[in-house]
């Protein structure tokens, strides 16, 4: 049976050139002639897709590509500008961060407040109240007025609520960044047991693992028309090639205007994150993947090579090379140079190439960035060149995992008797 | 009517809740309910009795039953009309019939306006109006009057989710109509040629219709009541369409 049937859906938004929200201003607008000014926008075009019954399927897409237009879509809050979905059962509220609740009620009077939206009869939420208050974790909070949560209680309450109104398609817009790792952890078993049971999940989410194990389907979105709609891991994966292309592309672009200003006389713009004597100086940095491929977004567990040229032109006897890995958050996650490897490049002198070569980056999904500094043997006070938290490049875990570095367990179903 | 029928649980939690949320932060809670049409009542039985020497048998009451009629129509329209605007923040993530969430509102004003006239039933007492059996022709009356407020509601909301200017007219309007109605006055007390154009507000043939009832001594000017049924059902009708027909949209402008 099909849950969700999407027909080439479209939607498009006017965007006026000023938001016409009152009368006057419209007549101001059609008395200067200014009526045709707006500007036109398909946020969504042609999506077509089919969901089965009790399946699982990802939206995946960067930001405005039409992701959550199309959870609105189908959710029935936008109505599409052309085509047509058809929705088989009772759908779930759109969830998403900050899911709306009365700021002036207690916590208790909110959830039976959701439940009466979500047409839940009041005896039946009134039971419920204390299962949703402890996997929020919020029971001594339940005559609390929300007004008074933190955020991380507030999306809490609106996921565990949610999570009871029983759903039978369950419509989820970027859940899983509610709340601590313990937390989200939690709501991916509640998925799994909702999967379990056969409810219908449609899904819109950056983190692509989670997609590619949890989802069996995906649907890619590029700049609102549909690229790929199928196999999750496929789907995933044309995803990060596609993302690659257009880092690339990105970069080119940069390069290219950088080296415009120059021609035109202008003087780059002083970088506020590098400094230096300027005697030796890092010309550019370069993440190859396995294949020796430059790529901007690498698997974890796989070879990373982080590829660097640089210059001096006054030249340098005994160089230090160094490179510093940081997360999202700022924390450093590993740091070396080639003095404490024990392999020192050799003299500097003109161009030259030198690669940190990891054998594995086993480290959770994000952006990661490279802080890279030549330094001198000879004289240790000297920096000739630190770009700090510079080059950036991004890692796709491909088997998800909890906490900081992925030790690739595996499963022996028969380890046999321990001796 | 459906959609109210098949949320009705849904329609009484919103509009209890938003009853409690009226007065959540005051420290005589829903007393004040009770006490806002008493004061005003006081200052204008003050001025329009002492000062400008108006001659109506009970003006008090007679002015009282205006007051609180008139506060139920203004507030409850004023409020419907934006119903669906200021739960913005839930209609974007939950969707259900947004009529409910008009309907809901109507009522909570007809539970104030019900605390209004408990009141006024018990200043009858305290003036020493004896209670007629006729005083229960004027629930239907009553009734009437929700559900002109409903269908004003459903009219004036999606317009001002389209265009919020609808505020501000609407309210410079009530301005008007409560000067324009026989609230402070009687019907009897406007040119008979103006008396016309008088009733064409339906909260005039309204409020006059009730006060008939409640006091016949006051007035004697006839009511004809079903045109008020008639403009009850056309403004119900062009309501129903117009909402049904801006529904769909409604997510491009919340």
């Amino acid at each position: 049976m099909i849950a969700i049937e999407a027909k080439g859906v479209g939607k498009k938004f006017v965007i006026p050139h000023r938001r016409v929200r009152t009368l006057i201003e419209r007549a101001e607008n059609i008395l200067t002639l200014r009526w045709g000014e707006n500007e036109e926008f398909w946020a969504l075009r042609e999506v077509s897709f089919e969901v089965k019954k009790g399946e699982a399927v990802g939206v995946i897409g960067r930001n405005g590509s039409g992701k959550s237009t199309l959870l609105r879509i189908v959710s029935g809050l936008l109505a599409p500008t052309e085509g047509s979905v058809r929705v088989n059962g009772r759908l779930s509220p759109l969830m998403s961060l900050g899911t709306g609740f009365q700021k002036e009620l207690t916590a208790l009077d909110n959830i039976l407040l959701y439940g009466a939206y979500m047409g839940v009869p009041k005896k039946v939420m009134a039971e419920r109240v204390p299962k949703i208050l402890s996997f929020a974790e919020l029971t001594r909070f339940q005559h609390t007025k929300v007004k008074n949560f933190s955020s991380g209680m507030y999306s809490r309450l609106a996921f565990s609520t949610a999570m009871q109104v029983s759903p039978e398609i369950l419509l989820l817009d970027e859940v899983f960044a509610v709340g601590d790792t313990s937390f989200r952890q939690k709501c991916i078993q509640v998925m799994e047991k909702f999967k379990a049971e056969g409810i219908t999940i449609l899904m819109v989410s950056h983190s692509l693992s989670n997609i590619a194990s949890f989802c069996e389907k995906a649907l890619f979105l590029a700049e609102g028309k549909p690229r790929f709609f199928g196999e999750s891991r496929e789907a995933v994966e044309l995803y990060l090639e596609y993302l690659d292309e257009q880092d690339q592309r990105a970069k080119q672009e940069q390069r290219r205007k950088k080296r415009e200003s120059k021609e035109a006389g202008q003087e780059p713009e002083p970088e506020s994150n590098r400094w230096g004597t300027g005697r030796a100086a890092i010309r550019q940095v370069r993440f190859l993947d396995a294949g020796g491929e430059a790529k901007l977004v690498v698997k974890s567990g796989e070879r990373l090579t982080v590829h660097i040229t640089h210059q001096s032109d006054q030249g340098i006897q005994r160089p230090i090379l160094g490179l510093k890995i940081f997360d999202q958050e700022g924390d450093l996650v590993y740091g070396t140079d080639t003095h404490e490897l024990g392999a020192d490049p050799g003299p500097m002198q003109g161009r030259g190439q030198t690669a940190f070569v990891i054998p594995s980056f086993p480290v959770p999904e994000g952006k990661y960035f490279c802080t890279m500094f030549i330094k001198d043997l000879d004289d240790p006070e000297a920096i000739h060149d630190w770009i700090d938290r510079g080059p950036s490049f991004q890692v796709m875990t491909t088997t998800p995992f909890e906490g900081q570095v992925d030790l690739s367990a595996s499963v022996d179903p028969d380890p046999g008797k321990v001796k | 009517m459906i959609p109210i029928l098949k949320n009705w649980e849904l329609v009484l939690q919103i509009a209890v809740t938003d009853f409690k949320l009226r007065y959540q932060n005051s420290v005589l809670g829903f007393v004040w309910t009770l006490l806002e049409p008493l004061l005003m009542m006081t200052i204008m039985w003050f001025v329009f009795s002492r000062v400008v020497r108006v001659q109506i048998p009970n003006y008090q009451l007679f002015l009282l039953l205006g007051l609180i009629m008139w506060q139920f129509f203004s507030r409850g329209t004023s409020q419907g009309l934006n119903a669906v605007t200021r739960r913005a923040n839930i209609l974007s993530k939950i969707n259900i019939p947004r009529r409910v969430i008009v309907f809901a509102s109507c009522l909570t004003n007809l539970i104030s306006f019900g605390m209004d006239i408990v009141v006024f039933l018990a200043m009858m007492i305290v003036f020493g109006v004896p209670f007629r059996l006729h005083l229960l022709v004027c629930i239907p009356l009553f009734l009437l009057e929700f559900f002109l407020i409903y269908s004003v509601s459903l009219v004036l909301a999606p317009l001002n989710l389209r265009y919020r200017d609808f505020g501000n007219v609407w309210g410079i309007l009530l301005r008007a109509g409560f000067y324009m109605s026989p609230i402070l006055y009687s019907m009897d007390f406007v040119p008979e040629n103006l008396r016309f154009w008088y009733l064409c507000n339906p909260v005039s043939r309204l409020i006059h219709a009730t006060r008939v009832w409640i006091f016949p001594e006051a007035s004697s000017v006839d009511h004809h009541f079903w045109i008020l049924l008639v403009t009850a059902v056309v403004v119900y009708a062009v309501g129903t369409w117009l909402f049904k027909r801006m529904e769909p949209k409604f997510g491009d402008y919340l």
